[in-house]
């Protein structure tokens, strides 16, 4: 039996579409808090320097700790794409997998 | 169906096949990159995050008086190190230089460099909040990430 390759490829895309766009809706607010918050300790880091408050040595190790932990805010949105995507690509391969294995005539997906 | 159109159809059908194929080779690839999820990991990250939650409700009560000077909390630093070196050396033997694993080389770091700044003085209640904002935003995303891993061993 020959696969049709267009109705593999649009059942592959509407079981992967949901889960890759549940990634992208969570994953905007979380980036966009995230860099807010990032960019208003980089200022109050200013105004204490400002203020007089803090050294030269001090205010470099708190920008250091705060670029470490955006720094870990990415690492965490990139590690979750790509969960995100091979989730994706688990509930593609799913939806057609039955009918590749019985054209192919193996259990290979 | 004339004998070209059979032979094209057939290239159509295997090309498909190792395009899949490929895709899945690329995808488990990239899921190395993540890393995998370990018990003892999650376990230590949650234990140096209630560490540093304590730390924080005592810096500020005590922030700019005598109490919150560091030889006070040496024996703090010290149980954090021991922690964080627990932390690392399973990490590393886990997951070595994945993501999961450079997030764990950044909070450690981050620990590190808190001592540094205690043994010079944290002079007020400001640098306080700078410093509990910074660690906690860590410790969020590390802890998001530890959920997206064992989610993925359940499912």
């Amino acid at each position: 039996m020959a696969l049709n390759i267009s109705e593999l490829v649009k059942e592959m895309l509407n079981a992967a579409k949901p889960v890759l766009q549940n990634f992208w809706k969570d994953a905007r607010p979380y980036a966009e808090k995230e860099a807010k918050s990032f960019a208003l300790n980089l200022a109050m880091i200013e105004k204490l320097k400002l203020q007089k408050k803090i050294s030269k040595e001090a205010a470099s190790l708190h920008v250091e700790i705060q670029k470490n932990s955006f720094r870990t805010v990415l690492l965490t949105i990139e590690g979750i794409g790509i969960l995100s995507v091979s989730e994706a690509l688990d509930a593609a391969i799913g939806a057609v997998r039955g009918p590749v294995n019985k054209a192919i005539g193996w259990a290979l997906l | 169906m004339t004998p070209v159109s059979k032979i094209f159809r057939m290239k159509k059908s295997r090309l498909f096949q190792i395009s899949i194929f490929l895709l899945l080779f690329l995808v488990s690839c990239k899921l190395t990159r993540v890393g995998g999820y370990d018990a003892i990991v999650d376990k230590t990250i949650n234990e140096v995050q209630q560490q540093l939650s304590s730390f924080f409700v005592n810096a500020e009560t005590e922030a700019g008086t005598e109490a919150f000077s560091y030889v006070h909390y040496k024996n703090f630093y010290d149980g954090l190190k021991i922690e964080m070196s627990t932390l690392r050396i399973r990490s590393a033997a886990v997951n070595e230089n994945s993501i999961a694993d450079q997030e764990v080389v950044l909070l450690d770091e981050n620990t590190r460099k808190l001592e540094q700044l205690h043994k010079l003085g944290i002079q007020n209640y400001e640098e306080i909040g700078l410093l509990k904002s910074g660690f906690e935003q860590q410790l969020a995303a590390i802890i998001k990430l530890q959920l997206a891993l064992k989610k993925r061993v359940k499912s």
